[in-house]
């Protein structure tokens, strides 16, 4: 990062189970995520100093003061609850340590699959969610019945309307998730291919998009460890360096309301992302484009490479038939862990999990031939995140 | 369901709900530079003026998307996102009415109607020509 600011990196990376029904609380899962991460980075856990979460998405998570107490951290002081996307926590407290307020920060992420996701959730007793939700514009009261995610259902249908994008456009964007999540054994559809017939097959659920389109909701939760690059040359793991971060509120955003500005507030993040490092899209060798539903990540595709409306014809031209994997610019991946879609929804943290993975050369049998640098998007509009991540010389 | 459907309303969005009980969209509207504002919001996002009234738009509006999808008994529901023809991009939300969701084309010319519901009522749309 720019300025008088210390060299920050990624120093371990944590996850709990993901599973359907996980058989443990959010906050038991927020622990484990946590302990994994600081035990993965070698840092003894009276070191970590700074702690950053999310405070909400849809439904809360579990704030610092409670993974705080359910590990035993006693020198936490600097912390964090900041709005969503999940990759806030990292933008937050890659600035936390590159200002130098804390030197070891750990920064989380957990979701569950709460009783207002569907009726086998609300049988279980376990699952019920606190009241509060969030509200971004408060304006849902006005059609709150409605429900939130009708507004990005209704940018799709637009997008169509106006650039004659098809469902085996957004098709390709799924199952290329669900390919890639064939060599990620931690993946909910990890043995569970898709072709693109079968895709096109499933039945609609809200117009234009089907239950594929939209990712699974699971219970996991997932950790990151920052720290200096200077303190990072005692520990263990190959470091991997976050060069830029960004969050972006940009435009006229409501979910409901304006969904359809999402291209617009992803190309000013990025062209921030750009600004800052000067690289460009073309210099990455991996880019983890966020996928809460394969329509958002067509408009991350879009703004990250080729523009509002190209996105049928760019994503043709990547597309390896074959494969079922799409390869931008003739060779760039695109989430190699399976996304949101294929590996389920911790909404967007797994994206930041494995670049550090490929940069550091620990993704296993997925593992890409020398990656330098990598893009993760995060979040949709009107709130989202980014950041460039580089492996270490 | 409650007996008395009570909307969660706020200083800004009271005008807009009281509108609706009595059948009329009351929409926000600012005084110095002529913008029409929805969601409603007590400050001109155009010109940061705080001179903010309410009033009636002509109920006149285009299709700019929409959803359909299960509603109550089985039978589609669809979702309009209505453009008026005050300005673009002012979007009002509503459950479109009387049309068959494969008839449906975005910028299809609709009229705002009202639908009773419990104590209160629901803006809706309908097609020009329907009827």
């Amino acid at each position: 990062m720019k300025g008088q600011m210390r060299k920050v990196v990624i120093a371990g990376v944590g996850s709990s189970v993901l599973a359907r029904d996980s058989g443990r609380s959010v906050g038991a899962l927020a622990c484990d995520a946590v302990r994994a991460a600081i035990l993965d980075s070698g840092v003894p856990a009276q070191k970590i100093d700074g702690m950053s979460a999310i405070y909400s998405t849809d439904q809360p998570t579990v704030w610092p003061g409670y993974v705080t107490e359910g590990l035993g951290l006693s020198g936490i002081t600097w912390s964090n609850c900041a709005s969503p996307p999940s990759a806030n926590t990292v933008t937050e407290g890659a600035l936390a340590v590159a200002a130098g307020v804390c030197d070891y920060a750990v920064c989380y992420h957990a979701k569950y699959r709460w009783d207002s996701v569907s009726a086998s959730a609300r049988k279980d007793p376990y699952r019920k969610a606190a009241a509060s939700s969030f509200d971004p514009a408060l304006s849902h009261a006005l059609v709150e019945a409605f429900g939130a995610p009708n507004g990005m259902i209704a940018a799709m249908q637009r997008h169509m309307h106006e650039y004659g994008t098809t469902r085996r456009h957004l098709g390709m964007i799924v199952v290329n998730n669900r390919t890639r999540a064939q060599s990620n054994p931690d993946a909910i559809f990890y043995n569970q291919p898709l072709t693109m017939a079968e895709y096109l097959d499933a039945p609609i659920a809200v117009s234009p998009l089907s239950a594929l389109d939209m990712d699974m909701p699971i219970d996991g939760a997932m950790a990151v460890v920052i720290t200096t690059a200077e303190l990072a040359a005692d520990l263990p793991q190959r470091p991997v360096y976050i060069d830029a971060v960004a969050n972006g509120i940009s435009g006229r955003n409501d979910l409901v309301f304006q969904a359809f500005d999402g291209f617009d507030s992803y190309r000013v993040l990025l062209k921030k992302l750009w600004d800052q490092t000067g690289y460009t899209v073309a210099d990455m060798d991996l880019v983890n484009i966020y996928d809460g539903f394969s329509s958002l990540a067509l408009d991350w595709i879009e703004a990250a490479f080729c523009g509002r409306g190209a996105g049928p014809g760019f994503l043709e031209d990547s597309w390896d038939p074959k494969l079922n994997t799409l390869n931008f610019l003739g060779r760039i991946p695109m989430s190699t862990h399976g996304g949101n879609l294929g590996e389920g929804r911790v909404q967007g943290f797994g994206h930041v999990i494995e670049a550090v993975h490929q940069l550091r050369g620990t993704a296993g049998q997925r593992q890409l031939d020398n990656p330098k640098l990598a893009l993760v998007t995060n979040g949709n509009n009107p709130v989202n995140a980014g950041m460039i991540l580089r492996a270490a010389d | 369901m409650p007996e008395e459907y009570s909307p969660r309303m706020n200083h800004d969005s009271a005008a807009y709900w009281r509108g609706v009980s009595a059948k009329t969209l009351l929409l926000a509207h600012c005084k110095s530079c002529d913008h029409w504002i929805h969601p409603p919001r007590a400050c001109c996002p155009a010109c940061w003026s705080d001179d903010i009234e309410h009033r009636s738009p002509s109920g006149q509006g285009t299709l700019y998307s929409y959803t359909v999808q299960a509603g109550p008994g089985g039978r589609p529901l669809i979702l309009g996102w209505v453009e008026l023809v005050e300005q673009q991009r002012l979007l009002l939300v509503a459950p479109l009415v009387d049309i068959a969701p494969d008839a449906i084309k975005i910028g299809a010319k609709l009229h705002l109607d009202w639908l009773p519901f419990q104590n209160t009522f629901v803006p809706t749309f309908r097609q020009e020509n329907a009827q």
